[in-house]
Order: C-alpha cells, then structure tokens, then sequence
C-alpha cells in the first residue's frame, strides 16, 4: 500500500475511533445532565411531600413538565455501546431494553396526567408519590448502586 | 418460670434496662424493615425509627460501661483463650454454663451493635436521589452520599444474616441446651446453679440508665445539629 495512503487510512480512523468515543460520552453527559435536573427539581418537591417545604404548585409543574419532556428524550441518549465509560448505567438496560424505555414511557404518561389532576396540596399529596415509584422502580434495576 | 418457685431458686442475670434496650431494638430493627417496604415515600417514618435505634445503641455502649455486671462489655467480651475452650466445649457438647453471654455469643453482640450502629449510621448520609434525604445529607458530597447509600444496602443482608444465626442459636440453647435463654432475656432471671461467671448479676441503678438514655439521645439528635444536619426528618 501506497505509504501516504496509509497514513490517511490510520489517521482517519484515529479520528472516526475518537470521534466515536466522543459522542459516545457525549451521550452519557447529555443523559445525566437531564437525570441531575429530575434530581435538582424533585428534591424541593420531596420536601413539600415531607412537609418541611411550603406547596408551591408552580414548582411542583414546573418539575411534572420536565418528566414529561425528558422522558420522551432520554430513551435515545441510551444506545447501544454506551455502557462504558463515567456511567452508572447497569447492562441491564441493554438486555431488557424495551422494560427500560416502557418505564420512561410511564414516567411521561404519569407526570402528564399528574400534571392535569394536581390542583392543590391534597391532590398533589394523592398523585406526586405515583409519579416518581416509576424513578425507584427503573434505578433498583438498571442503576448501579456505586 | 413457675409462679411459685422461690426467690432463692432463681438469680439474676439481665437487668430491667438491658432487657428493655434489648427488646426495644429488636422491636425497632423489625420496625426498620416494615417501615422501609410498607412506609411513607419520603421514608420519615423510616428516618425516625432509624434515629431511635442509633439512640439504643448509644444507650447500650453507655449501659455496656457502667449498666449491670452481665450488659458490661469487659465482663461479658473475652480472650481467644476463653472463646476457643468455650468452642471445645461446645464442640464436645459440654458448653461452658454462663450466667451472662458466653464467649461465643459476645462475638454475635459484638457484631449485631456493630452492624446496627453502621446500618444507622450510613442511613444518616443515604438518599434514593429521588425524595428520600437522610438527616445528614444537607452538609454531605455526592460522593459520601452515593457510598452511604450504597453501604446502607450492602450491610442489610449481613445484617440479616447475623440477626438469623442469633435468633436460631438462642432457640437452639433454650430447647437442647441447660436453661431458657429467652425466657432469661424476658424475667431477667436463670435457674441457680453454678456459673462460669459471677452470679447473680449486679443491677444497674435506674438513675444511671436515665442518665445513659437522656446523653444518647443528646448524642444523636446534639451531633447531627452539630455536624449541620437535620435531626429533625
């Protein structure tokens, strides 16, 4: 093989092999930066549930309507391969992947209806705790406990 | 025990606070779980009972100093030489007759508070990162955090597994052994005979029990404030 052409070859699969791993922890950041604002908007809320927060219903939408928006995104930011790497994505996902987005699938669906029958604070008390078993429930299997 | 038997057929071995911390943390550890799979989703309730047990067990390392002869930790914790002729007497079928805890059995003590303080402890700085915080978690990382989290469910199973070797050894001492070990644990008193250790067991004052239970309550709920948690969940 012509040595220049070579060296094109090699150097261009440094760059798509580099490129690859980019995007792929691209990928990752991109899913935990969603998960952390779950985190980030559901732990105010929490504390309303507690009773250590005052209700405030614009806080409790505002976190409702970020469920329902991400939900629908972040079945994509898990693709195949993307289980290497600063993740706590447990392989599980990829070998019941179906199970693992139904569960977005609910949080959506949850989160929207929850959206429309939260009114006050007793109906947020009856609805919120529902909306966020479906969180638990896909972080017991496909989570890496650390 | 017999309604009748006479005060002289029967010593004391457990105090009143020993048996009632005793009691009271089995209650509380089985209270842990119940509240934990059957408890509200913010786990509060699950919060508290954990709060309650890290009270008893700083009670009971306070008691183990200055409570009755038998809650005692240097009267009851013994060398390798006495727990491996204890072994060979269990293995032969003829225990050492103990009064107290035996040798072996302070081993599980020593690993049942160990495992129950840890298991409190951990649950102090243990989120889901959904709704549950624990008491600790405004002034912990993320790191400290996920590991507690992570620990407080590793050290579960252990838990359970020593509170099974516990709960099977002591019906097996009660049914096949010298004398009633629950039973024991439930009037305070055994049979008199002749024990390895000195019997009957000296009791703890009641004041000195009070004291312990005000200054480990002071000890949980004081440090937590002090270390900038929430005691209050």
């Amino acid at each position: 093989m012509n040595r220049r052409l070579a060296a094109f070859a090699a150097t261009f699969a440094v760059v798509l092999g580099a490129t690859a791993v980019m995007a792929q922890s691209d990928v990752i950041k991109q899913r935990q930066t969603l998960l952390k604002e779950f985190g980030d908007l559901t732990k105010p809320v929490g504390g309303m549930l507690r009773g250590s927060n005052a209700f405030d219903l614009a806080a409790v939408q505002a976190a409702l309507d970020t469920y329902a928006k991400s939900a629908k995104e972040l079945p994509a930011l898990f693709p195949a391969g993307s289980d290497t790497g600063d993740t706590d994505a447990l392989p599980a996902i990829w070998q019941d992947k179906a199970k693992f987005d139904g569960l977005f699938a609910k949080l959506a669906s949850d989160a929207t209806s929850a959206r429309a029958a939260i009114t006050d604070e007793a109906s947020f008390k009856a609805n919120f705790p529902g909306v966020i078993r479906t969180c638990g429930t896909c972080h017991d299997s496909f989570r890496k406990k650390s | 025990m017999r309604a009748d038997t006479p005060a002289a057929a029967s010593v004391l071995a457990w105090d009143l606070p020993t048996r009632l911390a005793k009691w009271l943390l089995a209650a509380l550890v089985g209270l842990a779980f119940a509240s934990k799979y059957y408890g509200d989703p913010a786990m509060v309730w699950h919060q508290w009972n954990g709060l309650a047990i890290l009270v008893l067990v700083v009670f009971r390392l306070l008691w183990g100093v200055v409570g009755g002869s038998t809650a005692r930790f240097a009267a009851f914790v013994r060398g390798p030489s006495a727990l491996l002729g204890y072994v060979g007497g269990l293995l032969k079928g003829r225990p050492a007759h103990y009064l107290g805890h035996n040798p072996l059995g302070a081993l599980v003590i020593l690993g049942l508070l160990g495992l129950v303080a840890a298991q409190g402890l951990t649950g102090l700085f243990t989120t889901d990162d959904i709704i549950v915080y624990g008491p600790m978690t405004p002034v912990a990382s993320d790191a400290t955090m996920a590991r507690a989290s992570a620990l407080h469910q590793q050290i579960y199973p252990f838990l359970l597994a020593l509170i099974g070797l516990h709960v099977v050894a002591n019906l097996a001492y009660s049914l096949f052994g010298r004398d009633n070990l629950v039973r024991a644990m439930i009037t305070g008193r055994k049979p008199a005979a002749a024990y390895v250790d000195r019997a009957p067991a000296t009791p703890g004052s009641v004041i000195a029990a009070l004291t312990c239970l005000a200054l480990a309550v002071a000890i949980v709920f004081g440090g937590i404030a002090l270390a900038g948690g929430n005691p209050f969940p």
